[in-house]
């Protein structure tokens, strides 16, 4: 039998559980850089297809082939978050409350980042400012909710790019998208990865 | 002696576990064994009374080749631990 606790002991169970419940962040920095990586080649891959159309005066190609070349790198990306999830089922497993939010936030991101794509194709615009924009406000909530200050940091360049690239060709947009990828999503991506004790929140 | 605290909640493993999952949305077996350093025939004897208590959930389920185990805490968990903790207040700090 157990023995009978005091109130003090009780307290002292409670503290220590709450206290222990915490999550380590290192975990997030793996969607930064699958999906910071997967966009970069992404766009890198949808400017060098555009250029290499454009020589060859292939212009009827262009939409197609963008549009292919982000399926392809998206659709992979989307695998390997599949095959992460599933390994890591045999590991223990804790989701806080910060974490639910936090998938909320990027399910509703991505969706939103589908319908800008859509409409501002449907408008013959290029989607790339509005796309930054969504991020922007996704990599804001993610960073202020855990207070990690370069994610903030990283919304903050989104932000600035959004603006920037709707001054920009929309070739040129490619290119700005993936600087402000690296700055947004890698860095603090591989900042998280190396902390050595990672940020309790 | 104590007797107007909860005896659900009123033992020592019980008692981590409810406190686990009070500040986590969901912690799956191997967290709260691993958490509250108990074996697991201890752990799951009393998270079966949790559970049949009402206090907390639990799911099973695979996920990829390995059997999962989620928990997570009631209304009522919530609703009695709170209650359990003024209580045991009450204790320290008699008026």
């Amino acid at each position: 039998m157990e023995k009978t606790l005091t109130p003090e002991e009780s307290l002292q169970i409670i503290q220590k559980s709450i206290s222990n419940s915490r999550r380590n962040m290192r975990e997030g920095s793996f969607y930064f850089l699958l999906w910071g990586w997967a966009l970069i080649l992404a766009s890198l891959a949808n400017y060098f297809l555009i250029r290499y159309l454009i020589g060859k005066e292939q212009y009827e190609d262009i939409m197609l082939m963008s549009l292919l070349a982000w399926g392809v790198f998206i659709v992979a990306a989307m695998i390997i978050q599949f095959i992460y999830q599933a390994r890591s089922g045999k590991k223990e497993r804790v989701i806080t409350h910060l974490d639910r939010y936090i998938k909320i936030v990027w399910i509703a991101a991505g969706l939103l980042m589908g319908l800008m794509a859509f409409l501002s194709l449907k408008v013959n615009a290029f989607p790339t400012p509005f796309i930054l924009g969504v991020t922007a406000m996704a990599t804001a909530v993610s960073g202020l909710m855990v207070r990690f200050r370069p994610l903030v940091i990283g919304a903050i360049v989104f932000l600035t790019a959004a603006v920037v690239s709707s001054y920009l060709s929309g070739t040129e947009q490619l290119l700005a998208f993936a600087v402000a990828m690296v700055l947004g999503y890698l860095i603090p991506g591989y900042i998280l990865r190396t902390s050595n004790s990672g940020n309790d929140v | 002696m104590y007797k107007d605290l909860d005896p659900v909640l009123h033992s020592q493993l019980r008692l981590a576990v409810v406190s686990i999952l009070v500040s986590v949305e969901k912690a799956d077996f191997a967290y709260l064994k691993k958490e509250t350093g108990a074996t697991s025939g201890n752990l799951s004897v009393q998270i079966t009374k949790l559970k049949e208590a009402g206090y907390i959930e639990v799911k099973k389920k695979f996920k990829g080749n390995y059997p999962q185990t989620t928990c997570n805490i009631t209304t009522l968990g919530q609703e009695r631990f709170a209650a359990y903790v003024k209580a045991i207040f009450g204790y320290l700090k008699p008026k």
